[in-house]
């Protein structure tokens, strides 16, 4: 209460001075009662993030450090650049400072990236939008340090912490500097052709063809691997997409959602498809080697893998060249596995007998009907188990009720319930996305598992709560269909009071949260308080991450992917969205309630930010 | 998957220098059985009364030959679904009340059969060949032999459900036990000691017998 009365008394003597300033004008600036409370929240929003960043240096936690000194220059840059120069700067150093936390031993084999690294790329990107000097001296910095040959690569990690650095700005600098853009990517290419190349050059063709063009000659210059070739194969033939091979063999995809749809670039570029298809026959295809080191192995297995993607391209593009090719390719492949028949495995599985004219609804019946039958014939126990989880995440969502009978048949309890309250999760989702909200609505209590349940009862709500665009409904239904969106958020609200703080349930909350605010900001201030009390009882928790909780079947890695997730937005900034133009007092005030020093700061920001994001226009109009 | 090739590999390494360890007077034990303990050394759940474990395996023996074959066309792998070697056993088992120590360890006695047994011996009675008479260990004979050593592959999965965690969780124990490594110790004893973290991530470990000189752990972690 007392800061707020002393940000009165200062908002009010700076409104003085300006009124005295103005006096001499004709026609004085008299401002309204909103815009007074906005320029007074303003000022509250601008201590918070001042606050935060002096506060951060101290902080244990150097990463959340860094990145709140680079969100609190951003922030504040138009209101006192100096010091935003010199939060920058301090972070810029404090980077040294940051431990590289663990990362998910799963995801490690695909990427394995570096938080310097992308600390280095966040500030970076605050120093070009504020001071381009200061972003070149950063640059310059990163630039002259020696590489540093990444430890623990994955298969689709960049080559060196610099060149990732470089990339990842590189991407950032696309939209608004293309040239900037390219120029990063070049000199990524000193430490040879990275991963994120291929998203860069996809990305740059679209703003600049030319552009484009000449970073992938320079890169094609510098091709000499099996990875690179593959990197500049995903542009080249099939956008998105890069294969390689795991660490026992396996091939592994990477595939880009956002450009997986786009042209083949051969096609209108054919003089650069053949150009690298005679690099890779140059620099892969026509080198004898004998695979007889574990090194070598792990080459001719990528080298096979390439082929597998491009040979078919040697016919369009550089036809000369796929007699020899093949000649080498099956030599490799005899040294490679001199054992191996190449006879096609005989099977009497049902899809694989299908012919070749079978519908999907055929194809997807006989895969689960294999799947079912190979678990029904499995002796060893837990195999069996896992072999019935299989089939029951394989059967589509709207199936639900073949894959909960598949899942009856899983003879372990929990297992059993886990798999059951799964499949009904996923379908009620899937209806919900479909706008079949009634049959969604009938499965919410079977849904045993209560944060799955949660999940499923707020997409339901948020789907209740949608405008009804097209068709004229009457208002009662309205209301009716308001009132059963709030009976369901009270029950989310109340089941979770009891349940273990985790992850999971603090993001469940969070959702809970956006969706309650959106018609009743009393209940969605108070489920935001019942979430900072449960963040409070965790060790760590990010405000920043928005993902959405993952409830997949423990013993399925990929199950969670399996399901149609709602879009509300699981994190802070989707919870206090619909508060902060109402509200920003009150979310402050819980933000404050925050134990961890580091959370509390990173929610000041992000207050701070819808805040200033909000109001934007608003406080543009009282700037001038 | 990487962390069990690594661990594949140690072990099968390690066997290639360990023949000299096993003595003369030793070498003749006629091995009738294999014995594994595994140890479920510690879970966040213990105490609570739905929290339990079941292990089902399948143990099988492969020469050294046939597991460089495999490793050479591409089929080396632990894959459950892709097993090497001859069958010997497959069994399992669920233990629950986890709050006593007893239910935490399971012992299991695998009687091996003639066949096996005689492998067994004969790799026996080339160790002891080769101690006799050093001079022969010229890199061509170790080679020659390291192709004849039997090696027991464990395939097993453990499937822990945590009621603290509420959460089901697999733990993979696909080894190579080289037989040479426990050869000289009646029984053919080995062990295998896990422990489920409260993260829900878990430790697992593989133990030879101390006496040995070179005894060994291998240790992984999810």
């Amino acid at each position: 209460m007392k800061k707020l009365a002393f940000l009165a008394l200062l908002l009010i003597s700076s409104l003085s001075v300006s009124a005295q300033k103005t006096a001499l004008k004709p026609t004085p600036k008299v401002l309204t009662e909103k815009e007074q409370k906005i320029l007074l929240q303003k000022l509250q929003a601008i201590s918070m993030v001042m606050k935060t960043a002096g506060e951060a240096t101290f902080w244990e936690d150097k990463k959340t450090a860094v990145e709140a000194m680079a969100d609190a220059a951003d922030l504040l840059w138009d209101e006192n650049a100096n010091q935003s120069s010199k939060w920058l700067t301090k972070a810029w150093t404090m980077i040294d400072e940051v431990s590289e936390t663990k990362k998910d031993e799963k995801m490690r084999e695909f990427f394995n990236r570096s938080d310097k690294s992308g600390l280095h790329a966040t500030l970076l990107k605050v120093a070009y939008k504020h001071d381009a000097q200061l972003a070149e001296k950063f640059l310059k910095q990163l630039t002259e340090k020696e590489p540093d040959e990444k430890k623990d690569k994955g298969a689709f990690d960049d080559k060196t912490a610099r060149s990732e650095q470089l990339l990842n700005l590189a991407l950032q600098a696309l939209e608004t500097s293309p040239g900037l853009a390219f120029s990063l990517a070049e000199r990524s290419l000193a430490d040879g052709i990275s991963f994120s190349l291929q998203n860069v050059l996809t990305s740059l063709r679209q703003k600049d063809v030319n552009l484009a063009n000449r970073l992938f000659d320079s890169a094609l210059s510098r091709l000499s691997t099996p990875d690179e070739a593959q990197i500049l194969a995903g542009y080249l033939f099939k956008s998105g997409f890069t294969f390689a091979t795991n660490s026992s063999g396996g091939i592994i995809l990477s595939v880009n959602p956002g450009q997986q749809n786009l042209p083949a670039v051969a096609q209108s570029e054919p003089v650069r498809a053949r150009n690298y298809l005679s690099a890779v026959y140059q620099a892969l295809f026509s080198r004898q080697f004998l695979p007889d080191t574990p090194e070598n192995k792990r080459k001719a297995e990528n080298i096979l893998l390439l082929a597998g993607q491009i040979l078919d391209q040697y016919n369009l593009y550089a036809p000369e060249l796929l007699p020899p090719t093949k000649t080498f390719l099956l030599q490799l492949q005899t040294q490679l596995y001199p054992n191996r028949q190449n006879q096609p495995a005989k099977s009497d599985s049902r899809l694989s007998n299908l012919p070749k004219d079978a519908t999907k609804e055929e194809t997807y019946e006989a895969l689960i009907a294999d799947l079912e039958e190979k678990a029904d014939k499995e002796t060893d126990p837990i195999a069996k188990k896992l072999a019935y989880i299989r089939a029951a995440l394989n059967t589509k969502p709207e199936d639900y009720k073949r894959g909960k009978s598949i899942a009856g048949k899983i003879e372990d309890e929990n297992l059993q319930e886990d798999v059951v309250s799964f499949v009904l999760y996923r379908a009620t989702l899937h209806f919900v996305q479909k706008k079949e909200i009634e049959t969604a609505e009938e499965l919410l209590p079977q849904i045993k598992e209560s944060l799955r349940r949660s999940v499923a009862k707020i997409a339901v709500a948020q789907a209740l709560l949608q405008p009804k665009t097209g068709k004229k409904v009457e208002q009662s239904q309205i209301d009716f269909e308001k009132q059963r969106a709030f009976s369901l958020l009270n029950d989310v609200q109340r089941d979770l009071r009891n349940e273990d703080a985790t992850l999971n349930l603090v993001k469940t909350l969070f959702g809970a949260t956006a969706v309650s605010s959106k018609f009743d900001k009393a209940q969605g201030l108070s489920t935001l308080e019942q979430t900072v009390q449960m963040i409070n009882k965790l060790d760590k928790f990010n405000l920043k991450d928005a993902s959405a909780p993952k409830l997949g079947i423990d013993l399925s890695a990929t199950s969670s992917a399996t399901v149609a997730t709602p879009r509300i937005g699981f994190g802070f900034g989707s919870a206090i969205e619909m508060l902060i133009e109402t509200d920003f007092e009150q979310v402050a005030s819980i933000v404050e309630r925050l134990a961890a020093k580091e959370t509390r700061g990173v929610g000041r920001i992000e207050t701070a930010r819808l805040f200033f994001q909000k109001n934007k226009n608003l406080l543009a109009k009282l700037s001038q | 998957m990487k962390i069990l090739c690594a661990a594949f590999l140690s072990i099968l390494l390690f066997a290639v220098g360990s023949f000299s360890q096993v003595k003369k007077e030793e070498s003749n034990a006629a091995l009738k059985t294999a014995t594994i303990k595994i140890t479920l050394l510690d879970l966040p759940g213990a105490n609570l009364e739905k929290s339990k474990w079941e292990v089902a395996y399948e143990l099988r023996i492969a020469s050294g030959k046939e597991l460089s074959d495999a490793s050479i066309d591409g089929r080396l792998s632990l894959d459950a679904e892709k097993k090497l070697g001859e069958f010997v056993a497959k069994s399992s088992f669920v233990k629950n009340v986890l709050s006593k120590k007893e239910n935490r360890e399971a012992v299991l006695t695998i009687p091996l059969d003639k066949k096996v047994q005689e492998k067994l011996a004969n790799e026996l009675e080339i160790l002891a060949k080769s101690n006799t008479a050093p001079n022969k260990n010229t890199s061509e004979a170790l080679s020659e032999r390291r192709m004849k050593t039997q090696n027991f592959l464990m395939y097993a999965n453990v499937l822990v459900y945590d009621a603290k965690l509420k959460k089901n969780i697999i733990v993979p124990f696909n080894w190579v036990l080289p037989f040479a490594r426990f050869a000289h110790f009646p029984g053919a004893n080995f062990q295998m000691t896990f422990e489920i973290k409260e993260n829900g991530e878990y430790a697992r470990s593989m133990v030879l017998p101390e006496k040995t000189k070179s005894s060994f752990t291998i240790t992984t972690k999810q």
